[in-house]
């Protein structure tokens, strides 16, 4: 099974050094939404606004698979 | 000997005879073997077994139609997988091996028999069913209410006291024979979100792996971090002797 590797670029940026077997391109594109839900929800109760977050998913040759950006304005309240 | 690891559980709880011993040991009717991931009983089955871990890793779990098979608690050496399931016409979960597995069966009649022999042992066996039960309950509140990194944490110590309870740990560490996709699944996190926890944990220098072997560098440190308050694994009988100990 192809490597993919989930690189988070938030308030704590955590390269990842060791991957994850999936199946394919739409399984990394999905475990990358779920990544995503789950870093928002465990940064719920952190500082806000922050600067924008992002997952990147590449393949061992480094090529981009999906790119899932956060980003937040807040309001006058 | 196939009860050794239930007798050392069971006395953290209360001081058994060596007649109550006997009478466990002559409970054990048979030991099967079971591979990795091999299922032990299935969900539907009619429980004619106690099934009693000797040794390796099993889990409880439940089938999904959508293919999920959520982990509801993980089975270590020493534990009983419903010692009451007698009274029950049907298994409502599924037990499998997380790792190669030597899994002592007891037949309903041998457990009912002991039971009725020996109140001590009644009694102990009620104990490993609550802490059953309040282990249920932690995981419940660890997975709703703590962040992922501190369920890891949580998980970590727990596994370790556990493990450390019936003679399977070493200098704070033990072994974990599970993939991410596994200790994900327990704390209701993708394999993606444990590989990070675990960095990160690495990070904060809190644990070391070693290939299958999870090492808890300070688990003072560790229990701070995680919240983790080991109230809940009831392990009243070791805590007195350690306070007897301490006091001496």
């Amino acid at each position: 099974m192809p490597r993919y590797l989930f690189t988070v670029q938030n308030s704590k940026p955590a390269p990842d050094t060791t991957g994850l077997d999936l199946a394919g391109p739409e399984e990394a594109r999905s475990m990358a939404m779920t990544e995503a839900g789950e870093m928002l929800r465990d940064h719920r109760d952190s500082d806000w606004p922050t600067p924008e977050w992002w997952v990147l998913v590449t393949d061992e040759q480094g090529s981009t698979v999906c790119r899932i950006t956060v980003s937040g304005t807040g309001g006058t309240v | 000997m196939g009860t050794d690891a239930l007798i050392q559980k069971l006395e953290q709880f209360i001081q058994l005879t060596e007649e109550d011993k006997r009478l466990l040991r002559n409970a054990v009717r048979d030991v099967r073997v079971f591979d990795r991931r091999e299922d032990i009983i299935h969900e539907g089955d009619r429980p004619e077994n106690v099934h009693l871990v000797m040794k390796g890793w099993a889990a409880r779990y439940k089938s999904l139609p959508n293919g999920d098979q959520p982990i509801l608690a993980f089975l270590i050496p020493g534990d009983l997988c419903d010692v009451h399931v007698a009274l029950l016409d049907e298994m409502d979960h599924s037990l499998k091996a997380l790792s190669p597995c030597r899994i002592a069966l007891l037949p309903r009649d041998a457990i009912q028999t002991m039971l009725k022999q020996s109140e001590r042992l009644t009694r102990a066996l009620w104990w490993a069913t609550l802490l059953d039960e309040a282990i249920l309950r932690e995981w419940l509140v660890t997975t709703g209410h703590r962040p992922a990194n501190q369920r890891l944490g949580h998980l970590i110590c727990e596994m370790l006291l556990r493990m450390r309870a019936v003679g399977l740990s070493k200098d704070d560490s033990f072994e974990l024979p599970l993939t991410q996709d596994e200790l994900g699944d327990v704390m209701g996190i993708s394999s993606v979100h444990t590989n990070r926890m675990i960095q990160e944990l690495r990070g904060e220098g809190l644990i070391t792996t070693e290939g299958k072997r999870m090492v808890v560098n300070d688990l003072d440190r560790l229990m701070e971090f995680a919240e983790f308050d080991p109230n809940y694994l009831h392990q009243v009988n070791k805590r007195a002797r350690l306070a007897r100990v301490n006091a001496s």
